[in-house]
């Protein structure tokens, strides 16, 4: 078959590989150029390395690619966590049809960033979707979908990694569907009414609140947790003496806070205990302006910090 | 497989699979931006694929990959509890 992968990010990656290795005609891809680094490499440079035609993704928007995308006689396009929303023309270029490949449950995290608020608003369990594409961002009828549970100790990034784990081989489970038989393939119809679409808003603007239950606070930290790496939310911040505080790392202690919601009430080489309104916290990394730093090494016993 | 082979094949996969030039088996890989997240999340798939390992994800230690040396001994641990 011959494929286009509009590609981004870890998923878009192991895709492209996990396409070359499958030895499926990969007819190009479609990708950011100035993305990654000069150490660390992204799908446009690892496409140039393996010697396969690129086009920046900024084409894909516009009808004006459709004629060279119609002269490529398309049998599938493979959409992996690129954020360009693709002209339907273009689409409509791919003789079996486009699918997209989405790290949330649909229609209920449809958009961005669906693995931090799968966390943030205290799910259970999640999924990986691929998806038939359609007019509208993430509408189109499923095709395959992968639940798996969420975990206590579960981040934005170890989500996010899960789905491109398990998504990956529903792609190779399309590509076989679709070789073998077309007509086969399972095109489930969302039900829209039950749609939820994220954008690039952060869940209360980023800023921390005190007076919130500690749980709902720890599970906006683990939600923001991609470190060592950059978050797409950064992280819940908190005011201390005027300045910004990020807070990386923090758990739950089960135990009730001893002062008021913000206070410092304990410090030992692992973290700092934070009093919530309801329990208290246990904090043990901060990011105080450009770095990650150990909380015990800034907080102080009876400090109280401020909501962001 | 000894340390040695180990330390070869994890060169092998750095250079040939990720594309990634690592100057030596003690380079910071992540503070000096050799491994962003992009390539963190191959190199996890990848290190499955090659050594038959799964690596939890809920457990995961970012010391453990912070140099080619390290993920050696990682990786070594794992084999061993599958034993």
């Amino acid at each position: 078959m011959r494929i286009l992968l509009v590609a981004e990010e870890s998923a878009g990656m192991r895709c492209l590989k996990e396409l070359v290795k499958a030895e499926h005609q990969i007819v190009g891809v479609v990708a950011s150029p100035d993305r990654g680094t000069a150490k660390a490499p992204s799908v446009w440079r690892t496409a140039q390395a393996m010697g396969l035609r690129r086009w920046p993704v900024e084409n894909v928007r516009r009808d004006t690619f459709t004629p060279t995308m119609a002269a490529e006689d398309l049998d599938v396009i493979l959409n992996v966590h690129s954020l360009y929303v693709i002209h339907e023309s273009v689409l409509a270029c791919a003789r079996l049809g486009a699918f997209n490949l989405h790290p949330g449950p649909l229609p209920r995290y449809a958009g961005l960033n669906a693995p931090s608020w799968a966390i943030y608003n205290g799910e259970k369990t999640h999924s990986v979707t691929l998806h038939k594409m359609a007019a509208g961002i993430d509408t189109g009828a499923i095709v395959f979908e992968t639940p798996f549970d969420i975990a206590e100790e579960d981040t934005g990034l170890t989500v996010m990694t899960k789905c491109i784990k398990l998504g990956i081989p529903l792609i190779g489970r399309l590509l076989e569907t679709l070789d073998r038989d077309p007509t086969s393939l399972p095109l489930a119809p969302q039900d829209l009414s039950h749609r939820r679409y994220f954008g690039r808003e952060v869940p209360r603007n980023g800023r921390l609140c005190w007076a919130r239950p500690a749980e709902r606070i720890i599970r906006f930290v683990r939600a923001s947790d991609y470190y060592p790496f950059a978050s797409p939310w950064g992280h819940p911040t908190a005011r201390l003496n005027g300045r910004d505080i990020g807070i990386v790392k923090a758990g739950l202690t089960g135990r009730a806070a001893e002062g008021p919601p913000g206070t410092v009430t304990s410090s030992d080489p692992d973290g700092v205990t934070i009093a919530c309104v309801d329990e208290a916290i246990s904090v043990r990394a901060i990011r105080l302006e450009a770095e990650v730093v150990a909380a015990a090494e800034v907080f102080q016993v009876g400090q109280r910090l401020h909501d962001g | 497989m000894t340390d040695e082979q180990n330390l070869k094949r994890l060169e092998a996969i750095f250079s040939e699979q990720l594309n990634i030039a690592v100057p030596a088996r003690d380079t910071d890989l992540i503070g000096e931006g050799y491994l962003d997240s992009v390539m963190f999340v191959d190199l996890l798939l990848v290190l499955e694929q090659e050594f038959g390992i799964t690596i939890p994800l809920e457990q995961l230690e970012f010391d453990n990959f912070q140099t080619i040396n390290k993920i050696a001994d990682f990786v070594e641990s794992q084999a061993v509890g599958l034993e």
